[in-house]
């Protein structure tokens, strides 16, 4: 039988500090929990406690519209999924432009810090007493936040030259 | 005994001995790298095209084989830079010709935004096959240049398909620093 | 006035910038990215005294070529074409988990032709074979073990020229289709395949001679790089490494799908968690998916190989000719491209380096909200640099081989 979380307890646990969950539900693959940007900790330390060691993924999805204010609530869902055996769950957050940050969960998964890392570098997700928050897919000069659906998929950087072009040797002399 | 004795002008000997003795380093990137590794399979070295060395700094032939991203760019200018002259470069996979696939935020579109190329395999993946074809290409440009013709005639003999010259990438916005002057 | 960006001395400083500072004996060095191993992919920098590593920085993301922003702004017939370029050593295998990510969020998972599913088990368990024949081939040119790696390569090669025969290209092969296979295997393949097989099972055990028995390549793999059974799955590894270390995970059995609870494999296990235990485990993996394809080439179902859904599938070209409803969705998947109705999917299939997952979310348009892939490779490198520290330099790149950290898969 594939673990399942156990709602109850896990409402119980977000009770005892004044948080509520905030939606439930299950999608083909996993189960999920939508919790409060203030309750990421709590529930995550909740999670690994309850025994969903294995860490799996942490992700975020970007909901603007064009159109809409880019400054709407609930515009990033950030998803941390880890796993007990062969069932998945996921734990998810909404934040707002405004406020996109986020408690690190390294210390309780060690693989997430890196995950982190990817979120700040394509979002812009800060993460409070994250080892070592820095870009890890694009260079440290990179301007811009390339997973969000307001940059635009083929905006050029300026490149880092290493001397004007036309000193190029063109072929043999 | 008689002595046998064969003229020829300096720069066509110096071309033949070039074109036949090309010290590669492939710049190996992405999937193109695992198709490229299999042209050993087809006999390169049949052309002089042995021995991978592992330094820029002894080889003449720069194989730039897959995506370059502008995080590697100038390490692939590093590079280039590091080779002494005379150096050819052969582009190898739709990435490197132009961007291939992914014309997005991450992925230089082509190598020759930071070194000059002068022979482009579009293919994606190319064949093993293309590249034996881009070699020769290579050494007919090696000729043409040693006898002051311009660089690229297409070979009667080598099938047209294969080497299109792509067209040169353009990106959405121009770099500040100037266009790519030097590329071809 | 623009502002001269990347004179040569800013951009020394750049390629130099992250060079540790260098406290007593110690050495900064840079392995990569351009390096006949690394390939591109990664740059390692190392804090090193002596031969001893102090401090290790992998640093991935060479290869980052934008898969979920390009996904963002593809057709999710398109998108397959990226997702086999993920895993470029196994493409067939990543192209095979996207399809299935598609099929679980249009539900049509259990509608998939029991042919093509077995189809896509023979092609995935072979794919599986080529990574890992690179992956210890790689590591034995490494460790200069050169006649085992051109004995592994050839293996590969003869592997290679099976599959593409099944739909011509290699890497960029059309193979694996939402709904099923491309086409039916032709008529000489399984023939070709039973040639194949016991060949490989000969390399295998060449190659098991070669370097298993090897008391250089025993040294040289013992007791480097172990990591704990307790650490795994923390860092979030999976695949080989994690079975490796001892920790039982394999979506085969876990989650299976394409029909895989009904063949018969076992799933091997290592004990310490070295670099020794790793390629053990690779070797073991090799004969077990071995085992699988042979079962499902005897056990091939006959009847479609690819699903009739005209949602992800043109119809037959007689209907087209006759129905203007078929003409249509030719029309419709030809311009827009699938048209998903509004869900999420969160898909997983044991890809050659671990759990390769994929997390689609759709709004019913013909372009999903999100595609996310869940890199198998990246949460494992995660773990390299401390997991090498410690060590000896002439360690890292053989730990880096057989970690198996594939550029495309990891960076994406």
């Amino acid at each position: 039988m594939k673990a399942a979380l156990d709602w109850a307890e896990l409402e119980g646990v977000l009770r005892s500090s004044a948080e509520v969950l905030e939606g439930q539900g299950q999608i083909s693959g996993l189960q999920w929990a939508h919790v409060h940007r203030k309750s990421w900790l709590t529930s995550s330390t909740y999670l690994a406690n309850d025994g969903w060691s294995q860490f799996v993924d942490l992700s975020a999805t970007d909901h603007f519209v064009e159109g809409e204010s880019a400054k709407a609530a609930g515009r990033f869902v950030v998803q941390l999924i880890v796993g007990k055996g062969a069932a998945r769950v996921a734990l998810r957050v909404s934040l707002r432009l405004a406020e996109l940050t986020l408690p690190s969960v390294a210390a309780l998964w060690a693989g997430a810090a890196w995950f982190e890392r990817e979120l700040f570098d394509m979002y812009g997700v800060r993460f409070s007493s994250h080892p070592d928050l820095r870009r890890i897919l694009l260079y440290p000069e990179f301007v811009g936040h390339p997973l969000r659906k307001d940059y635009e998929k083929a905006r050029r950087q300026p490149l880092l030259r290493v001397g004007p072009l036309s000193q190029l040797k063109d072929g043999p002399k | 005994m008689e002595l046998e004795v064969h003229t020829t002008r300096l720069d066509a000997l110096v071309s033949w001995a070039r074109q036949h003795s090309l010290d590669q380093y492939p710049f190996l990137s992405a999937c193109c790298g695992v198709e490229f590794m299999a042209t050993v399979g087809h006999g390169s070295s049949r052309f002089g095209f042995a021995l991978p060395k592992a330094s820029p700094r002894q080889s003449d032939l720069l194989v730039v084989v897959g995506t370059i991203t502008e995080r590697q760019a100038p390490a692939l200018r590093r590079v280039y830079e590091q080779m002494g002259d005379p150096k050819w470069v052969i582009a190898f996979g739709a990435c490197a010709c132009s961007g291939g696939l992914y014309q997005n935020y991450a992925v230089l579109p082509g190598a020759d935004q930071v070194i000059p190329v002068d022979v482009y395999v579009p293919g994606c993946p190319p064949r093993p096959e293309q590249f034996l074809a881009a070699l020769k290409q290579l050494r007919l440009q090696i000729e043409n240049q040693a006898r002051g013709r311009p660089p690229a005639i297409p070979s009667l003999s080598a099938n047209p398909q294969t080497l299109v010259r792509i067209r040169p990438s353009k990106s959405t916005k121009p770099n500040k620093a100037g266009a790519k002057g030097g590329g071809k | 006035m623009t502002k001269a960006r990347g004179a040569n001395v800013q951009r020394n400083q750049r390629l130099v910038m992250d060079l540790p500072e260098a406290a007593g004996d110690s050495l900064g060095l840079v392995l990569g990215p351009s390096h006949p191993v690394l390939r591109g992919s990664a740059r390692i920098v190392l804090e090193v005294e002596g031969e001893a590593i102090r401090a290790v920085d992998v640093q991935v993301g060479l290869l980052h070529r934008g898969f979920e922003k390009e996904a963002e702004s593809s057709p999710y017939d398109q998108t397959l074409l990226l997702a086999e370029r993920l895993n470029y050593v196994s493409p067939l295998l990543s192209a095979a988990g996207y399809a299935l990510a598609v099929e679980r969020l249009l539900g049509i998972e259990e509608n998939i032709p029991m042919r093509a599913r077995r189809l896509r088990v023979v092609v995935c368990e072979l794919s599986r074979i080529a990574d890992h024949l690179t992956c210890v081939g790689a590591t034995a040119l490494s460790l200069g073990a050169s006649n085992a790696f051109f004995l592994l390569m050839d293996a590969r090669a003869r592997l290679w020229r099976l599959l593409e025969s099944l739909a011509g290209p290699r890497l960029g092969s059309p193979y694996i289709r939402l709904g099923g296979v491309n086409s039916d295997l032709p008529d000489d393949w399984i023939a070709g395949f039973r040639t194949f097989s016991p060949g490989l099972r000969q390399t295998v055990w060449r190659v098991d001679q070669l370097l298993g028995e090897n008391p250089m390549f025993r040294e040289r793999t013992r007791g480097v790089a172990i990591l704990a059974k307790q650490d795994v799955q923390g860092w979030g590894i999976t695949g080989p490494v994690a079975r490796a270390s001892g920790v039982l995970c394999d979506v085969r059995k876990d989650n299976p799908y394409f029909g895989y609870e009904d063949f018969e494999f076992d799933v091997p296990l290592g004990d310490v968690g070295d670099n020794w235990d790793r390629y053990c485990l690779r070797m073991e993996e090799l004969r077990q998916s071995l085992r699988i394809a042979e079962q499902a080439i005897g056990r091939l179902a006959t009847g479609p190989v690819i699903v009739d859904d005209p949602r992800i599938v043109p119809p037959a070209v007689e209907l087209r000719q006759t129905q203007v409803w078929a003409q249509a969705s030719l029309f419709l998947l030809a311009t827009a491209g699938p048209i998903i109705h509004p869900g999420e999917v969160y898909s997983a299939v044991e890809s050659a380096n671990g759990e390769l997952g994929f997390y689609l979310a759709s709004d019913g348009s013909a372009r999903p909200k999100k595609c996310r892939v869940r890199s198998p490779s990246f949460a494992n490198a995660a773990a390299l640099g401390p997991l090498l520290t410690g060590h000896f330099v002439a360690d890292v790149i053989p730990t880096y081989c057989l970690f198996n950290i594939v550029g495309g898969e990891c960076d994406r």
